[in-house]
């Protein structure tokens, strides 16, 4: 299944987390990763999400879905991003085997 | 900010005595947007803010239910175009709003929301008459907010208002915790909407516009379909304009009635699934689609597989989401209905010769009329409103909730002109229509307001009752009494086996006995002859009335598109 990447900038606002995960909720998108964080921009965070992507069409009304939310400035969406998507795999596998390692211990 | 309103807020200051705490805020702020009315219930948590009511010259409106106060505030909102404000206090009144506040989001309707909450020390404590509003709402608001700290206030409400109000239109919810509201607060002179990522559009890309002037000059069988979308921008005269130069053939969805005279013999009626057979077989054969503000809802497209064939689609539509969601569209034009159809009165397409296509539309508009039959037994529900119709001089507010009596009035009474027509149509919420008819009358306080509901929908919110008789309020209530809950029993009846499962009431309250206990004049029809003398006596006095119109209970509604079929294949057409 391919996957999609979308990464949301948005103003630092305690439900805008809320509204995101809601969206993809009633959207029926499966997360596979999600990344919060603040930016060099005070009250501006960056959320990025990769989501198994069914089809084109289901994961372009998502990302109009995430455009139209107040609180979310701008969307970067898709292939582009694969360096992001890249570095998540490399977290995960840092991770898993730092996992791997301590349950060993 | 604007010097007038710099002006409006230094004239409320200098006016009025400034305790300085965030519940007088809560009040000016409401005064500097303008806001006349309030529909309300009190309770702990805003028992500030009542008290600062308690001086201001605020209209409140005390409904007996914090659901009849939200479909009232919808049902200003939908004849007003302002937004309805309502207010009610934490955890069970908050709770009580999200019917309406789901039901305004459906159907794109302004609405600014206060509720109360606890305390903030004591949030997330499971406190007395807590609930997580904000995390409730949140998929059922355009936008909602928490109040942090008292001096945000001022500026949220603001941007509360901007957000309902512009753009697609829909409800905006404002938290309040108890303590903040009591904390001492500086009016501020000063209010910026900070809204960055917040653009809502206006003008359309011109390139668009163009590729949409071409299409409609290379074709032979275009049709407009008009949705609510024109009603918010204000734009029926412009679409007017649009159908009559170049002779095309308009089709609304159920919320759009209204939009486009009724009787302009450019009108094919309503689209969709009980819409006329002219209608949705013009959806079905056209070559171009010009949807302008509608959402092509499952209740409109039906079956996708075989909506619109042969056509090119074209979308004009404030909301860019919308373009493309349920159908592939060819032509998007996102854009304000207004701006939109104004750059497109602006140029000139090829004028096509369409008279053959109009004539077989004619055709079908001749052999194919919305039709039903009349027994000597029985009142006709479709004969009752078309008798409502005449008696109204076609020109009331009418107000519904869902099911079979709103699929009738939108089939049987013409609306000629906008914001005359009030339903629940995307969230279908029954006892929607009483309490909006209350919040459509304090709108239009001279016009004539009908509310048509169910026997099983009104029962639902007819607690409101009372508001008649308090705010002298001349609703005309008629209740189309078929002693069931037709659509459902309809369903039961085509499509399981006419297992009436729960859809039958065996026992009824005596709604003349529960009017009158309410101090309102009440009567019963059982026949046209009744409903013809009664209508002429009292539709046009201004007193409120209950009519409890007993109609023949076997009656369906026709034509339909049964569901998974497409809109070619209608049922029950006029033989």
């Amino acid at each position: 299944m391919k996957k999609g990447t979308i990464t949301a900038f948005v103003q630092n606002q305690n439900t805008v987390l809320t509204r995101l995960m809601a969206l993809l909720a009633k959207h029926q998108f499966q997360i596979e990763s999600l990344w919060v964080g603040c930016t060099e921009v005070e009250d501006v965070s960056k959320v990025t999400v990769i989501v198994k992507e069914e089809t084109g069409h289901k994961f372009r009304q998502l990302v109009k879905q995430v455009e139209k939310q107040i609180e979310v400035l701008f969307v970067m969406e898709g292939t582009d991003l694969q360096v992001v998507e890249e570095q998540f795999e490399l977290i995960k596998a840092h991770n898993s085997a730092k996992v791997l390692v301590h349950l060993k211990e | 900010m604007e010097a007038k309103e710099a002006l409006a807020i230094l004239s409320i200051l200098a006016t009025e005595e400034v305790t300085g705490n965030g519940e007088d805020l809560f009040i000016q702020s409401l005064k500097q947007e303008g806001v006349e009315i309030l529909f309300g219930y009190p309770g702990g948590a805003v028992l500030g803010i009542y008290d600062a009511l308690y001086k201001s010259p605020i209209k409140h409106i005390l409904a007996r239910h914090e659901q009849g106060a939200i479909h009232a505030a919808e049902g200003y909102a939908r004849v007003s175009g302002k937004p309805g404000v309502v207010l009610a206090t934490s955890g069970p009144g908050a709770t009580n709003l999200v019917t309406g506040i789901a039901d305004a989001m459906m159907d794109s309707l302004p609405l600014v929301i206060f509720t109360g909450q606890v305390a903030s020390h004591v949030l997330g404590t499971d406190a007395f008459q807590e609930a997580d509003v904000v995390g409730m709402t949140t998929p059922i608001t355009k936008h909602n907010y928490q109040v942090k700290k008292i001096g945000d206030l001022p500026r949220i409400m603001k941007e509360a208002f901007h957000i309902a109000s512009t753009g697609r239109p829909g409800p905006v919810l404002v938290d309040i915790p108890k303590d903040l509201a009591a904390d001492p607060a500086v009016p501020l002179l000063k209010i910026e909407v900070d809204l960055p990522g917040y653009q809502p559009l206006s003008d359309s890309d011109p390139l668009h516009v163009k590729h949409l002037m071409e299409a409609l000059g290379n074709s032979s069988k275009p049709l407009i379909l008009a949705g609510a979308g024109v009603l918010h921008a204000k734009a029926s005269e412009e679409l007017l304009l649009f159908s009559e130069r170049y002779n095309l053939p308009v089709a609304h969805t159920l919320l759009g009635l209204g939009g486009f005279p009724a009787e302009h013999p450019l009108f094919l009626g309503m689209a969709g699934m009980h819409g006329c057979y002219t209608a949705n077989m013009a959806i079905s054969e056209c070559d171009l689609l010009i949807n302008i503000g509608a959402r092509f809802d499952d209740r409109l497209t039906g079956n996708l597989a075989s909506f619109a064939p042969f056509a090119k689609v074209a979308h004009i539509d404030i909301d860019p989401s919308e373009i493309g969601k349920n159908v592939e569209t060819h032509l998007p034009v996102a854009g304000d209905a207004k701006a939109v159809l104004t750059a497109i009165l602006n140029q000139r397409a090829k004028n096509q010769d369409l008279q053959s296509w109009l004539e077989h539309l004619e055709n079908y508009k001749r052999d194919y009329p919305y039709w039903h039959t009349e027994t000597e037994e029985f009142l006709s529900p479709q004969r009752l409103i078309e008798l409502v119709h005449k008696h109204t001089n076609g020109d009331a507010i009418v107000t519904t909730d869902v099911g079979q009596h709103q699929m009738w009035a939108a089939q049987y009474y013409a609306f000629s002109r906008p914001n005359r027509w009030v339903t629940s149509g995307g969230l279908g919420t029954m006892g929607f229509g009483f309490p909006a008819a209350i919040g459509a009358q304090l709108a239009e306080p001279e016009a004539a307001v009908v509310s048509l509901a169910g026997d099983g929908g009104f029962q639902m919110t007819l607690q409101e009752l009372i508001l008649l008789k308090e705010w002298n309020l001349p609703v005309k209530v008629l209740i189309v009494n078929n002693g069931s809950l037709g659509m459902v029993r309809q369903w039961q009846e085509t499509f399981y086996g006419k297992r009436f499962s729960q859809s039958v009431f065996s026992l009824q309250p005596d709604f003349l006995k529960l009017a009158e206990s309410y101090g309102i004049k009440a009567y019963r029809i059982s026949t046209e002859q009744e409903a013809e003398t009664l209508f002429g006596e009292v539709l046009s006095d201004r007193e409120p009335v209950l009519i409890d119109c007993r109609v023949n209970p076997a009656e369906n509604v026709y034509p339909m598109v049964a569901p998974g079929k497409g809109l070619h294949e209608m049922i029950g057409v006029k033989t």
